[in-house]
């Protein structure tokens, strides 16, 4: 209990009058590779949500670094070392890729760090070095996908929060995605990844958890997850 | 002599002096509806309130408005800030129209109180700089006071340019118009931003109308004409491109200028609306930029 670096206890949370959280129980530990999985709507893009303070919990715990993170708004969560690559990338389409990423180094503390982050953004991921002046909006899925996962990384996180980094990419870029994903997570960073791609996702993963209609139903490690008969059945259509 | 080459040279001339001051007031109009996609039908009455501000100071002091034209920029920023922390925010994600209705009736209650406190008189000041002209070759002449207000608020509206697409600011407000949804994820405090763009917009509108005094009189309606000026050039420039507004203003000041050369003053406002309807019917997106910003 006392090393984790996140913990949601029983967290539930509301669109308006739709629940879509009832009970969200999970703990990440710093330095894990955390994998969640689940049907489409069942909560996955929400639970991240709450994290990041996009959504507000209405109840339970959630607890960051030691600290309750509950009532605090998006920007200062990011601040307590939290960044989030949303779904669906979210770039800034109509600047640069060098803008981009100087956005991510928004907040105060790794501001002055600038120019030497993008460096490490371009070692990590040489491409985008290439197309540094390119808009973002003009990019190739690929691509962008690496923007975003840069540009969260600007911001020097201890848990990244990353949304279905593969989706709507060829199989060969996927692969590259989570080879990225794996060498972040060596690099220190925590990691917690929600995919459909379940068998990659759980392949570079210490750990996963299984969301169904707003709750945790299963956790485990990826060969006990892989080995069981439901998920199987309903994820991997064996 | 030449008179044929002279005389649209001076109206040209003119209508870029006088562009100037409409292309500050459109640049603050463009950064809030870039920034934040509100329409502030407030802009007018902001530039009034710092005109007023500045001819009480004026009669107080004697200090000539080219010089303290800064306090009506500060008093219009807070103003601004205030207006959309207090006003704005709690409306924001409800209907456009509610944004529409309150700023107009800010700009009601603005004009109404100004009418009360000064009276519905128009006002002029005199400064020593009014009587001068700087003449260029026999037939160009210009009138001091509106090259001074032109150098300043050109200088003005490439300090904004600047501030809108080199710093870190101005990354953030452009990032919060080209998403708003991941802007927050940034560490952007999206409220805050605002409020200083609002602030920033409405102290255009405030410098703008101290730069006015000396040239113009003033009365509680003075900004009506300026709000709607501030609208055709936002959708000349390319709903929310600063830039794209800058150079509408300068263009809107010299087709004004020739506008009443050859026609006659009365019909200048109706050709400001020509070229609006032209814009909106034919190119919606703007002419002089477009939207990114
Ligand atoms: N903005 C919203 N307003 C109302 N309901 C929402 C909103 N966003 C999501 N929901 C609902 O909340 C539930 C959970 O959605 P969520 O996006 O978290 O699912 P997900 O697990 O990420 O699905 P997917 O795999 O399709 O991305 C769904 O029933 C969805 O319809
Ligand atoms: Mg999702």
């Amino acid at each position: 209990m006392s090393d984790a670096l996140l913990t949601m206890d029983d967290v539930r949370a509301s669109y308006g009058d739709f629940q879509a959280l009832f009970n969200i129980t999970l703990e990440i530990r710093a330095g894990e590779i955390v994998t969640l999985i689940g049907a489409n709507g069942a909560g996955k893009t929400t639970t991240l949500r709450v994290i990041s303070g996009l959504l507000r919990s209405q109840h339970g715990q959630l607890r960051f670094d030691g600290q309750d993170i509950s009532k605090l708004p998006p920007h200062e969560i990011v601040v307590r070392g939290v960044s989030h690559v949303p779904e669906g990338r979210q770039l800034f389409p109509h600047m640069s890729v060098e803008e981009n990423l100087a956005l991510g180094a928004y907040i105060g503390r790794v501001r002055p760090k600038l120019k030497d982050l993008v460096e490490e953004q371009f070692e990590l991921f040489p491409r985008l070095k290439e197309r540094r002046r390119q808009l973002a909006g003009t990019l190739s899925g690929g691509e962008q996908q690496m923007v975003a996962l840069a540009r969260g990384l600007m911001a020097a996180p201890k848990l990244l929060l990353l949304d279905e980094p593969s989706l709507g990419l060829s199989p060969k870029i996927v692969e590259e995605v989570f080879a990225k994903v794996q060498q972040i997570g060596k690099s220190g960073v925590t990691v917690l990844i929600v995919e459909q791609n379940v068998v990659d996702g759980l392949s570079i993963s210490d750990r996963g958890y299984v969301v169904e209609n707003g709750e945790v139903t299963l956790q485990g490690t990826p060969k006990e997850l892989l080995g069981n008969e439901q998920i199987r059945a309903a994820y991997l259509g064996l | 002599m030449l008179n044929w080459f002279y005389i649209p040279l001076q109206g040209i001339l003119n209508g870029l002096l006088t562009g100037a001051l409409y292309a500050l007031i459109g640049m603050g109009m463009a950064l809030i509806f870039g920034v934040m996609r509100i329409v502030n039908f407030a802009h007018g009455a902001f530039l009034m309130m710092g005109m007023y501000a500045t001819y009480v100071v004026f009669q107080a002091t004697g200090v000539s408005p080219y010089y303290q034209f800064p306090l009506a920029g500060v008093l219009l920023f807070f103003v601004g800030y205030a207006t959309y922390m207090g006003l704005l925010r709690p409306i924001r994600g409800q209907v456009d129209f509610m944004v529409i209705l309150l700023t107009m009736g800010l700009a009601l209650i603005l004009t109404d109180a100004a009418q009360l406190v000064f009276g519905a008189d128009y006002h002029q000041i005199n400064i020593p700089l009014l009587s001068k002209n700087i003449h260029i070759g026999p037939q160009i002449s210009i009138n001091a006071p509106w090259l001074v207000s032109f150098g300043i608020a050109m200088v003005l509206a490439c300090a904004l340019y600047w501030v809108v697409t080199q710093t870190m600011f101005g990354r953030a407000a452009r990032a919060i118009a080209q998403n708003p949804y991941a802007a927050p994820l940034m560490g952007i405090n999206v409220n805050r931003v605002q409020a200083i763009a609002f602030g920033i917009g409405s102290a255009a509108a405030g410098i703008s109308g101290a730069l006015l005094l000396p040239v113009f009189y003033l009365f509680p309606e003075v900004g009506n004409q300026f709000k709607l000026k501030s609208f055709v050039m936002v959708v000349l420039g390319g709903m929310g491109s600063i830039q794209g507004a800058a150079i509408a203003g300068l263009v809107l000041g010299v087709v004004e200028s020739l506008t009443s050369l050859y026609w006659g003053n009365e019909w200048a406002l109706a050709v400001d609306f020509v070229l609006f309807i032209l814009v909106l019917s034919l190119k919606p997106s703007g002419i002089f930029g477009s939207q990114r910003a």
